[in-house]
C-alpha cells in the first residue's frame, strides 16, 4: 500500500509542479501567453481537438459536472495520500537500550495473553506505540462477557499488565490504557474459557 | 579465535562467516536465549559459497544478532539484551553490534516442547 501511495503521490506531485509552473508563467508572463489561450499556451497539437475544446471550456469556467467531480475526487485523494505519506510510520521495534530492540508485536501478543488470562475477558487487542527515550505506550481493548463490570475488568487487566509486563519484563512502559466493553458471548470470537 | 579489529576487517566473507559461527555459539550459550531467529521480514544471515549462518548478520562494519528469548526467565528482557551484548561485543572486533529480540518463548511452551 505504501508503494502504491508513493507512486500515485509522485505522479500527482509531478502533475502539480508542471501545471503550477505553467500556470505561473501563464498568469505573470504577460499578455502574449494569455492571448494564445490555454490550449495554445500548453502547445497542444492541432489534432488534439477534444483536449483543446475541453481546455477552452475550462478557461471559460464551463466544466461539465462529471469532470468537476472527477477533478475534485483526484484532488481529495491526492491530499489524503499526501497526508498518509507524511504521517510517521509506527516503528516495528521497541528500544530496549543502546542498539538493542524488541519486536513490538511480541509485547502486543504478550499483553493480549495477559489480558486473556482474566476469566471474564473474551477477546483482547493490543497496540503498542514506541515513545521517546525507549518508553512505550500500550493501548489494550478487551471484551468482557455480558454481566461483568467492564470498569472492574479494566482495573484488573491494567494491574496484571503492570505486574507482568512493566515490572516483571521491565519493558519501559510509560503508560498502559485498558478499555473494556461488554459483548454477548454468542457474538464473541471466543465464547467460553 | 582472536577477536578481529576494525582495521583488519576488510571485505573477507569467509572470515565473516567464521565469525558468524563463533558469535552464534556465544549467543546460544547465553542464559535466557532460547534460540536464534532468522528475522521477521527478510532472512537475517551471513552467507558465503552456499553456506549460511542464520540469525547473525556480519559485515565489515556491523554485526546484527536476532534471538528468541525465554520468558519469563528471571531477568527483564532489557537485561537479557545487555547480557547478550556483553557476551558478543568482545567477539565483534569493534564492529557496531545490534541485538534484536524477535520473539519470546513462554516457559510453559518451552516445557511442553
Amino acid at each position: 500500500m505504501r508503494l502504491v501511495n508513493r507512486i500515485i503521490l509522485v505522479i500527482v506531485l509531478v502533475v502539480l509542479v508542471v501545471f503550477g509552473t505553467f500556470g505561473a508563467i501563464y498568469t505573470f508572463a504577460g499578455s502574449s501567453y494569455q492571448d494564445a489561450g490555454l490550449p495554445g499556451f500548453l502547445a497542444l497539437p492541432h489534432n488534439a481537438e477534444p483536449a483543446q475544446h475541453w481546455l477552452g471550456n475550462f478557461e471559460r469556467g464551463l466544466v461539465p459536472t462529471w469532470d468537476f467531480v472527477i477533478l475534485a475526487v483526484v484532488f481529495v485523494a491526492g491530499l489524503v495520500l499526501l497526508g498518509l505519506e507524511l504521517l510517521p510510520r509506527r516503528s516495528p521495534y521497541l528500544r530496549l537500550g543502546d542498539r538493542s530492540r524488541l519486536e513490538r508485536k511480541v509485547v502486543e501478543r504478550e499483553a493480549e495473553r495477559v489480558a486473556l488470562a482474566d476469566p471474564p475477558v473474551l477477546e483482547s487487542s493490543a497496540r503498542l506505540t514506541a515513545k521517546r527515550g525507549g518508553r512505550s505506550k500500550l493501548s489494550l481493548a478487551v471484551t468482557v462477557r455480558r454481566g461483568e463490570d467492564p470498569k472492574q475488568a479494566e482495573q484488573r487487566v491494567a494491574q496484571s499488565i503492570r505486574a507482568e509486563i512493566a515490572e516483571k519484563g521491565q519493558l519501559g512502559m510509560a503508560q498502559a490504557t485498558v478499555k473494556a466493553r461488554v459483548k454477548d458471548p454468542r457474538k464473541a470470537k471466543r465464547r467460553v474459557k | 579465535m582472536t577477536p578481529q579489529t576494525l582495521q583488519d576487517s576488510a571485505f573477507d566473507p569467509q572470515a565473516d562467516l567464521a565469525l558468524a559461527h563463533h558469535i552464534k555459539q556465544a549467543v546460544l550459550g547465553t542464559e535466557g536465549v532460547a534460540s536464534i531467529s532468522g528475522g521477521r521480514w527478510a532472512e537475517v544471515a551471513t552467507r558465503w559459497l552456499g553456506e549460511k549462518v542464520v540469525g547473525v548478520a556480519v559485515d565489515e562494519t556491523s554485526v546484527e544478532v536476532h534471538v528468541v528469548a525465554r520468558y519469563p526467565n528471571g531477568v527483564p528482557i532489557a537485561d537479557l539484551a545487555e547480557r547478550l551484548r556483553n557476551n558478543v561485543e568482545p567477539l565483534a572486533g569493534g564492529r557496531r553490534l545490534d541485538v534484536v529480540v524477535d520473539d519470546l518463548v513462554m516457559a510453559a511452551d518451552d516445557a511442553a516442547s
